[in-house]
């Protein structure tokens, strides 16, 4: 019984197949790319500083990993840039 | 006749190589295919006991390479089938027995003679495999449902492609209906998504696998075997015809059990 409740509740979508799945996906992207995370973190200072010198960016929102498309591998980076008033600061 | 060659490989040992060569290889012969599956795991030779073929080895694959048996006289004929042969492998050597272009040359001389010619290959990623897929047309990569046998499966699909063998096909076994209805098996469509190749097959985790093995009858020759079935089913696509995947995701859905569950409720 506690199988079905625990259905009705929505424990299911927790479940450890799930997990697999997800701790699948990350292992894989970088067993497929021979990308080292300390890599990443160096590609993202770069980004930052480059950025920076055009646009005033927190350097803490700004995002990098890698995504798999198929069996491709992706490179994606996320900068969220700053409010209108940030920008009109800079101008 | 111009074979083609598929190796059976997986990375990580036990998810069922073996089983699979021996069931595809007769659910070939059974459609009227002329077969010969080599065994290429030097040193762990197990392909024999699994077709039940094991008391009749003379020569082995490495006396062929070696000189001291034609390829003939090392063939096994499955006396069950009308065209199915095996190569074992040697008992008492190891891989570096055998070289990628042994096998290349091995293939190349059987290719004219029949249709298919199935390698099972040894677990690893080492010289081993490189000796099994060297001929090889199409790898068939077998895998569980299962988080380290799909990252292994993964790994062997990437040096497929890096020796430009293609993606291969793949085949899921050992799946466990219930296990995957409840939540707690990889369903095959995370494992496509996951490893994005082509499915080729997908076999229930099924008791008359051990049982057939014990008695040295591949589970393919059962008509009553679920898994037996299943490798008919591989053959069948591998002889081109549209053969629909059963879903082995549990017998009937989530929500089909709680749309029942509240009918159920409202009567009472
Ligand atoms: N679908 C299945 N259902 C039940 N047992 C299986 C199934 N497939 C394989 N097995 C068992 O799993 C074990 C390992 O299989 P084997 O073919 O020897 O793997 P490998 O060649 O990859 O090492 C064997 O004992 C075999 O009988
Ligand atoms: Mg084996």
């Amino acid at each position: 019984m506690s199988g079905l409740w625990d259905r009705l509740t929505g424990q299911a979508e927790r479940s450890s197949a799930r997990t697999a799945k997800e701790r699948l996906i990350v292992v894989l992207s970088h067993d497929r790319s021979d990308i080292e995370p300390g890599i990443l973190e160096k590609i993202k200072n770069d980004i930052v500083r480059v950025i920076s010198e055009h646009i005033d960016v927190d350097p803490s929102t700004v995002q990098i990993h890698i995504f798999s498309e198929g069996r491709e591998q992706h490179l994606k980076a996320d900068i969220p840039l700053p409010g209108p008033a940030r920008r009109k600061r800079n101008l | 006749m111009t074979a083609k060659v598929m190796t059976v490989t997986s990375g990580k040992g036990g998810v069922g190589k073996t089983t699979a060569t021996a069931n595809i290889g007769v659910a070939l012969a059974l459609i009227g295919q002329k077969v010969v599956c080599i065994d290429s795991d030097i040193g762990l030779r197990n392909l024999d006991v699994v077709m039940g073929l094991e008391n009749r080895i003379v020569y082995d694959l490495v006396d062929v390479v070696e000189g001291r048996a034609r390829l003939r006289q090392a063939m096994i004929k499955d006396k069950r089938l009308p065209e199915l042969y095996l190569i074992p492998a040697a008992q008492t050597r190891d891989k570096t027995a055998i070289s990628p272009s042994d096998m290349v040359r091995i293939c190349d001389e059987l290719r004219p003679e029949v249709d298919w010619i199935l390698i099972d290959s040894p677990a690893g990623i080492e010289r081993g495999f490189r000796n099994a897929i060297a001929a090889s047309d199409t790898a068939i990569i077998v895998t569980n449902p299962e988080v380290s046998a799909v990252r292994d499966a993964d790994r062997i699909i990437g040096l497929l492609e890096a020796e430009e063998k293609g993606p291969g096909k793949l085949v899921i076994n050992r799946i466990k209906p219930e296990l995957v209805e409840r939540g707690d098996m990889l369903a095959t469509a995370d494992i496509l998504e996951i490893l994005a190749v082509d499915l080729l097959g997908l076999i229930p985790e099924d008791e008359s696998v051990l049982i057939s093995t014990n008695r040295g009858n591949p589970a393919a020759l059962d008509p009553k075997s679920k898994a037996g079935q299943a490798f008919r089913d591989i053959a069948g696509r591998l002889m081109g015809e549209p053969v629909p995947f059963p879903s082995l995701d549990g017998t009937d859905s989530l929500r089909k059990r709680l749309a029942r569950l509240m009918r159920r409720g409202g009567e009472s």
